[in-house]
């Protein structure tokens, strides 16, 4: 009989370890409670922006080469972040949505506000070095959007691209929508469903179509599609002949939830079982061993058994680490954090400093198989932790969160034997 | 005065997520989403009161509460909020009508042909759409009431002798309505060796109470069942149900709207959906194989009460035992009707765009026949698709005894 | 050189009380405030209406002038206040002996208070610890001071009143022990300018000695720090006291959507507005003692206060001074024309402003009365701009806007909803502001950043704590083109950073969480650390 796996948390990490297990041959057991933070965080992957000064890196990789064995980077090494990188390309381009990039090399995208970022492998609807070939960059604005400022990213896209000789200009295209008090406001999702529909794609097709004059280039909110497919994408393409990069802002992210999707099609179709709302509350551990861990809803306590368990419940947004006054501690298998008791030396006198912040970087220490240690001693024997509970890293200072959820996921899922 | 729980939307922290999958939402903009409607606006409504018209969309599928990441309880946040409201507004005749579902099958089944007649009736007032007068949709599909309720035929049934008992909470549904899933029950479980226990004592569980509102009628529902369940327990019983929203109200629902919280909790351990308890049989090595072919190819939609119980889906583990049965998973989103959600002719029209996702997929399946645990989802699964849909207990049952008419 | 009759510095309860009473005296007059209105010690504190009740048996004067007072703003300040009531209630750990004192004295200092039997708590307020021994009803209620003071400062510019905020007072400026002036400046572009004055009023609370040093006056105001933790949802529906002798966090007053629990009492500088983790801590333990689960709240933020008391004796410290109010007239020190006012309570903030004008209005030859009790703040709006309101306004947010804005102003914000129903569009979730408000607010003069537009709206004050409502903001305020909302990213450091401070000291639980998200949102998806950058 094949041996199991279970995998505790249903976000990035969660799903790719559990396609690479499958894919391995694993009977492979996802146990999620809620939606990752991925419908939160955006589909782009960041595997490394900015050293510890702040300053820009251009690769990536090689950047991830220096990095201490503290660093989950370090750990998984230069070669695994590699690999796992070009499954995931791979995997993406099976899946008919295929992301891009290259792992030597950030690109620049655009943001929410029309600054720039570095990011690595992006969504076919976000690729920076569209920007670099554009005659012509037309910010689309939907009316009645929320979340979105079509003018505020042409001001400042103005700014930033001083050297550029190409034309950047803004507009606002006007969809059906119910518009009174009876209504929502109306977000990026509604949007990208409504494009989805064939009369919604001829509305906005025919809009935008004036715009187009020379190489043109759209900015626009993440609306191409509410599912993981190019198809929108690529009838543009045919049809008017011109350029997309999405740029996104506020979640709830549909570039994520998109991604999210691929990664649970992915998986599903690999016979990975997807147990929902399942929350796990603690675990069997013997003789650094786990045997099982427990789920807990509203009427009993439910035990999973598997030779290996992957832990990728999240960092503290995903309730992975459970934060009190002045303590952290990971609640399944009870791993306490070594933090200052004191909350207020947990973090700078300012939110966004140019340091990396210290609550950031508090997690679960590993040794290089990414098992659990405690000053060095090795707490756990066949649990691995991947994501955003991993130590030694501020994601958001550094721009390396779905990257390193990504390679940890990989290497964790590589090792099981 | 009932004991609503306070209200406490501390956990929410505004992330959105919900918004991605609600049914509703999706379906029309005139719904602000369960985020605002729960947890956002229960703050205010702490301080302020004024006319609310999207608190009736919430359809209470729970799908908000799958995807939360913090355990927010949104739908009975915008339950206790929709109670709330009606204290102070009136409710329309449909409300009425459509929250009396036990009320209405106890009477009609308790008078011989009545049952017939009313069927007929209803069906004639959904052409000539009297219903649109009293609030009713007209094109929601409408249950069956059946010649003779549950109870009385389980009277008349003869079990064998067994060691092992379990008590069957029916619900109104499988009493009144389609009492043969009951029968399967019974069959099934008899076949593995365990007798099947029913007390006519127990009532509705309350929930088309809670959707329009009448959370005090519920409360006194929810005292009566659970003190009933809580005996059961005690007496060593585990407690089946074959409604995944009946198991959702009385594990959960109970808990989250009243203080009936030890008492939930001193039944909730053993209570069980019946494909669920037939699964952990069979991790136990005491399920009977003897499954026979059924050469048939099934559509398997998944409700949103059963989503949420975080148990995962023991359809996918048992009916692949039946040889021969091929299942597609419909994987189509929520059945939209939401019990009495889609009767009322505000919703039902969002309740019908909800729908149409899953129809299309059944429609267009190969499979002859839908197959789906929740009562409401599969009337939604038959309206207009020309396949008829039932419980998996009915193919697990037709397994075991093909030569059963 | 501007030239005015009276000047105020301090733009708090005190100085807006002054400024309008004087402008209804028909007395010019003009305020100076460093900061924006309401921003220092008149904002830092429970946003309690006293009855009076927590005083009456050390304070019968005090007592009574509270309750005098709370009638008062009830009545000119409805928009302000929520008219709710006090619960005193008597837990275990509290002295049985002094229940029947206060008693006593609330019936001399003429407080009503109704003995509530424990059913009758209970189901008023779920929440409270049921180890309450006994619970009694008193007229305290809830008050906005934001509100109030923006709507005191709406009334006093009806009369002429003038307001100057963000401006620092660099000097006083006398001649032959007479003050003709003072010289301030522009604390953004540093200009100085002069005012010329027959009389100058220092309202600035704890900065009071500040003040009067650079007039070489030496005055003993000791600033006494009071943290206050706000909670993320009304855990209860009236205010809860501790019926005791006043201590620390002994008070809960659910405020808007939020409750607030305070508070302490440290001897600190004026500027302090920190608040320890010993002090969260100390006060939630007392806290627990009313609220049995309040670990299970959760906290949004907290944020302190300086109360200026004023002591003749310099070895008096903190709850022991006396929040009475103290108006000195320095003629007595050799300066005449400058009074400075300090103590008191929020509560009384009127009839202090209206005893000092009492004393400084015969002195420039004005002999009119105090008519500040009578005149309501702001007008009751038409019922057909609350009935078109309705129709427009998302759920839950046209009341609250009209008691924000006033009638002229949410008249204007009405109309551009009902022009462009988009206009409706909910900035901030949390509180319910629309962008109209939001608009509205941001093109006022006295309005100089998002957290400007805050104070008047309560943009950013509820749940996501700015997560949200700041991109919305600042994408708002950007396309008016205020001269003020020209650089991105301080824009949206100013606000972040701002409610960043009050999250610091409680970041655990799901503040936390928040955090990350924030972090998530402004430092991963918008890059705001690194502005620009395409080609670095």
């Amino acid at each position: 009989m094949s041996k199991s796996v279970v995998i505790i948390g249903g976000g990035i990490s969660g799903l790719f370890a559990a396609c690479i297990c499958a894919k391995r041959g694993f009977k492979t057991t996802v146990l999620s409670y809620g939606q990752g933070a991925l419908a939160a965080a955006g589909g782009i992957i960041d595997v490394f922006g900015y050293d510890e000064k702040g300053k820009l890196i251009h690769d990536p990789l090689e950047h991830i080469n220096s990095l201490p064995s503290s660093h989950p980077y370090g750990k998984i090494g230069a070669e695994n972040v590699e690999a796992a990188l070009n499954t995931f390309l791979k995997l993406s381009a099976e899946a008919k949505y295929p992301y891009k990039g290259d792992v030597h090399k950030n690109q620049m995208v655009p943001t929410g506000i029309g600054t720039f970022k570095p990011t690595c492998l992006t969504p076919p609807t976000i690729d920076g070095d569209l920007i670099n070939h554009a005659d012509r960059i037309v910010v689309l604005g939907f009316k009645g959007l929320k979340d979105y400022f079509a003018d505020l990213i042409c001001e400042n896209l103005r700014r930033n691209l001083p050297k550029s000789s190409c034309e950047i200009l803004s507009t606002e295209i006007l969809l059906n929508f119910e518009s009174s008090s009876a209504c929502r406001d109306i977000s990026a999702l509604d949007i990208a469903r409504k494009l989805d529909t064939h009369v919604g794609y001829l509305n906005f097709r025919e809009q935008i179509k004036s715009y187009v004059k020379g190489k043109t280039l759209f900015i626009l909110p993440p609306v191409l599609s509410a599912s993981p497919s190019t198809d929108l994408l690529d009838l543009l393409d045919i049809e008017i002949n011109a350029k997309f990069i999405e740029v996104s802002a506020m979640p709830p992210s549909v570039t994520g939830y998109r991604t999210e999707l691929m990664l649970k099609n992915i998986a599903e179709k690999l016979g990975v079982e997807i147990i929902e709302k399942a929350h796990v509350f603690a675990s069997e551990v013997k003789d650094k061993h786990c045997s099982y861990v427990m789920t807990q809803g509203f009427d009993r306590i439910r035990k999973y058994s598997a030779d290996h368990f992957i832990l990728a419940s999240g960092g503290v947004f995903g309730n992975g680490l459970v934060t009190q006054m002045g303590r952290m501690y990971e609640p399944i298998f009870n791993i306490e954090i070594d933090v200052p008791k004191n909350q207020q030396e947990w973090s700078h006198q300012y939110l966004f400093t140019g340091r990396p912040q210290p609550f950031a970087t508090y997690g679960i220490e590993t040794d290089n198989t990414l098992r659990p240690t405690n000053k060095g001693q090795l707490l756990l024997d066949n649990v691995y932790v991947v994501g955003r509970a991993l130590a030694g890293y501020d994601f958001c200072f550094e721009k390396s969160g779905n990257g390193v959820a990504i390679c940890s996921a990989y290497h964790a899922a590589s090792l099981l034997e | 005065m009932t004991l609503i729980k306070t209200e406490n939307p501390d956990q929410c922290i505004s992330c959105n997520i919900c918004l991605t999958a609600c049914p509703v939402a999706k379906a029309t903009l005139r719904y602000r989403g369960p985020k605002l409607t729960g947890p956002a606006l229960s703050r205010l409504r702490k301080l302020v009161d004024d006319e609310d018209n999207m608190l009736k969309y919430c359809s209470n599928c729970k799908n908000c509460e799958r995807v939360c990441p913090s355990g927010t309880p949104i739908a009975s946040l915008n339950m206790k909020a929709r109670a709330n409201y009606f204290k102070t507004h009136k409710h329309d005749l449909a409300d009425h009508i459509l929250s009396n579902n036990e009320f209405i099958g106890k009477t009609l089944t308790k008078i011989p042909f009545l049952p017939m007649i009313a069927n007929q009736t209803m069906h004639i007032g959904q052409k000539l759409k009297a219903l649109d007068i009293v609030g009713l949709s007209s094109k929601a599909p409408l249950p069956q009431y059946a010649k003779e309720d549950f109870y009385s035929i389980y009277k008349k049934y003869q079990q064998p002798a067994c060691e092992k008992k379990v008590l069957f909470y029916p619900g109104c549904y499988v009493n009144y309505n389609e009492p043969q899933i009951g029968i399967d029950l019974i069959k099934v479980f008899n076949h593995q060796g365990i007798e099947v226990v029913v007390d006519p004592n127990f009532k509705c569980c309350g929930s088309p109470l809670i959707s329009t509102g009448f959370l005090d009628k519920v409360e006194n529902l929810a005292k009566h069942n659970t003190k009933l369940l809580k005996s059961y327990a005690e007496k060593g019983f585990d407690i089946i149900t074959t409604c995944t929203t009946c198991a959702l109200i009385l594990k959960q629902e109970y808990r989250e709207l009243f203080n009936l919280d030890e008492t939930v909790k001193s039944y909730a351990p053993r209570l069980y959906d019946a494909l669920e308890y037939l699964c952990l049989l069979d991790e136990e090595g005491k399920l009977k194989q003897d499954f026979k072919p059924l050469d048939q190819e099934v559509i398997y939609h998944t409700p949103c009460h059963l989503k949420v119980q975080g148990y995962g889906r023991p359809v996918f583990k048992l009916l692949p035992k039946i040889p021969g049965l091929s299942i597609e998973d419909a994987n189509a989103g929520c059945c939209g009707l939401s019990g009495v959600y889609g009767y009322k002719k505000e919703t039902s029209k969002i309740a019908r765009i909800v729908g149409s996702e899953l129809k299309a997929k059944i429609r267009n399946s190969k499979a002859s026949l839908g197959i789906c645990e929740c009562n409401i989802c599969r009337l939604q699964m038959q309206n207009g698709t020309g396949k008829k849909a039932v419980h998996p207990l009915r193919l697990i049952c037709k397994s075991y005894f093909p030569s059963d008419k | 050189m501007l030239s005015t009759e009276v000047v105020i510095i301090g733009g708090g309860a005190t100085g807006a009380g002054i400024l309008r009473d004087l402008s209804m005296r028909g007395i010019q007059a003009i305020l100076v405030e460093r900061g924006d209105l309401g921003c220092g010690t008149s904002s830092r504190f429970h946003g309690l209406l006293h009855s009076g009740a927590r005083y009456a048996v050390k304070d019968k004067h005090a007592a009574v002038e509270c309750i005098e007072e709370n009638t008062i703003l009830r009545r000119i300040g409805k928009h302000c206040v929520e008219p709710i009531n006090s619960i005193f209630i008597r837990t275990k750990e509290d002295d049985e002996s002094y229940e029947e004192k206060w008693l006593k004295a609330c019936l001399d200092a003429g407080i009503s208070t109704k003995a509530l039997s424990l059913n009758e708590l209970f189901s008023l307020e779920p929440n409270v610890s049921r180890n309450v021994q006994s619970a009694y009803m008193c007229p305290g209620a809830a008050i906005d001071s934001f509100r109030l003071l923006w709507q005191i400062f709406d009334s006093a510019k009806r009369y002429g009143g003038k307001t100057i905020t963000y401006h620092n007072v660099v000097s006083i400026d006398s001649s032959s022990g007479r003050v003709h002036g003072v010289t301030i400046e522009d604390v953004r572009t540093h200009e100085r300018k002069k005012i010329a004055c027959s009389y100058l009023i220092s309202a600035a609370g704890p900065w009071c000695g500040e003040i009067a040093a650079k007039a070489g006056l030496s005055l003993k105001v000791i600033p006494s720090k009071g943290s206050l933790i706000a909670f993320n949802h009304r855990i209860c529906h009236n205010v809860i006291h501790r019926l005791h002798k006043p201590a620390d966090a002994d008070i809960f007053v659910p405020h808007g959507t939020v409750t607030i629990l305070g508070t302490t009492s440290i001897n600190s500088s004026p500027d302090d507005n920190s608040t320890s983790q010993e002090e969260v801590k100390s006060m939630l333990e007392i806290g627990k003692a009313t609220f049995e689960n309040i670990y299970d709240y959760r906290i949004l933020r907290v944020f302190a206060g300086c109360r200026p008391l004023y002591s003749a004796d310099e070895n008096v410290s903190g709850r022991n001074a006396s929040r009475d109010f103290v108006a000195i007239d320095h003629e007595k020190d050799g300066l005449s024309g400058f009074m400075s006012v300090c103590g008191g309570k929020f509560t009384t903030h009127r009839l202090m402003a209206q005893k000092v004008c009492d004393i400084v209005a015969p002195k420039l030859g004005c002999q009119k009365h105090c008519q500040t009790a009578e005149i309501p703040l702001i007008e009751e709006p038409s019922s057909d701009l609350i009935n078109r309101a309705k129709k427009v306004f998302p759920s839950y947010s046209s009341r609250l806007c009209q008691d924000r804005q006033g009638p002229e102003r949410f008249a204007k914000i009405l109309s551009n909803i009902e022009q462009n129903p988009n206009q409706g569009e909910l900035i901030c979730e949390c509180e319910n502001v629309t962008k109209a408000e939001i608009e509205s607010v941001a093109l006022e003069p006295t309005t100089h950043s998002i957290s400007d537009v805050r104070r008047r709206t309560r943009l950013g004050m509820g749940t996501c704590q700015g997560t949200f409502c700041t991109y919305r903001a600042v994408g708002t305020v950007k396309r008016l083109k205020c001269d003020w909302a020209e650089d991105t990213s301080s824009l949206f450091k100013e606000f972040l950073e701002a409610r960043w401070k009050g999250i610091r000291p409680v970041m655990w639980g799901n503040q936390m969480r928040d955090v990350e998200l924030a972090r998530g949102i402004y430092e991963v998806s918008l890059n705001i650390n690194h502005e620009g950058e395409k080609d670095e």
